[in-house]
């Protein structure tokens, strides 16, 4: 277990990018990249920072996944 | 059938009374119909946490729908709204006993004392190295706060939310931190002549 919170300190360190959005940006742009992920839709503009984000913030991402699911369970697709 | 935007925010705004609280049990019922759905296997999201999120979303997207873009379904950006309201909750009960200090000391040791017999004795010996380096980087190169941040969020798990919330601060400053940090433990890690193959060899 003790292995598992090191690997991912050293993954995050080295792992870093040059640029990276915040959890207000992710926040802002999260429905947007939510209707992509479910429908495809198309995107205007490239969401590929708040993808990266998302994979790099727990707290975003459980948020993410729960949208993902609790749109699927409203619409009946679920 | 499923409502357009225009509708949403027509049939919200409307002067017609029946309209609009037609609109609003619609959209309450779709709330609560998603919250049950996305924490139906989460025991810490409670019918009332629950009800809880999907009444203060319905007030906080009927009071700001001016501020909606169009950028998305309407629905998606009101039930986001409720999500966030729900973690929210779930987060600050969960961790309101636990200081920042308690949640950071508990790292310490795992980080330091770290041994697995799983692994070959000169496989071992290279992971040592690489924690005791890391481990000088932590005290090292962090600030107090980056390495509590740090600690508290990778070891401990809190919540982002909860470690800007215990600081006095917001998320976007405590990811901003653990960005500081992240970046200052790998200048401090590549000095030392530890590459991410070293890394990657030796915890594989």
């Amino acid at each position: 277990m003790e292995l598992e919170y090191i690997k991912q300190i050293l993954d995050s360190a080295y792992n870093i990018r040059p640029h990276e959005v915040g959890c207000d940006d992710c926040e802002e742009e999260m429905n947007e990249y939510a209707d992509y992920v479910l429908e495809e839709k198309q995107l205007d503009k490239p969401l590929n920072l708040i993808k990266d984000h998302l994979e790099l913030c727990r707290d975003c991402s459980e948020e993410f996944q729960s949208l993902l699911e609790a749109l699927n369970s409203a619409t009946g697709k679920k | 059938m499923e409502r357009a935007n225009e509708n949403w925010i027509g049939s919200l705004k409307s002067d017609d009374r029946l309209k609009r609280d037609t609109a609003i049990a619609d959209l309450h019922m779709l709330l609560l119909r998603g919250l049950h759905g996305a924490f139906k296997t989460n025991p810490c999201a409670t019918p009332t946490i629950i009800e809880d999120a999907a009444q203060e979303a319905l007030l906080r997207v009927t009071a700001n729908l001016d501020s909606f873009r169009g950028e998305s379904k309407f629905l998606t950006w009101a039930m986001k709204i409720a999500i966030r309201n729900v973690y929210s909750e779930m987060r600050r009960t969960g961790w309101k006993d636990i200081s920042l200090d308690q949640a950071s000391d508990v790292g310490k040791p795992l980080i330091e004392n770290f041994a697995d017999d799983s692994y070959s004795p000169e496989k071992l010996s290279r992971q040592a190295e690489i924690i005791e380096k890391l481990w000088q980087a932590i005290n090292e190169s962090l600030t107090e706060k980056q390495k509590t941040a740090l600690l508290a969020d990778f070891v401990a798990n809190m919540p982002i939310e909860e470690i800007a919330r215990k600081m006095g601060t917001n998320r976007n400053a405590v990811y901003k931190l653990l960005y500081d940090a992240r970046h200052n433990l790998r200048k401090h890690l590549m000095s030392a002549e530890i590459t991410f193959d070293d890394m990657t060899k030796a915890f594989s």
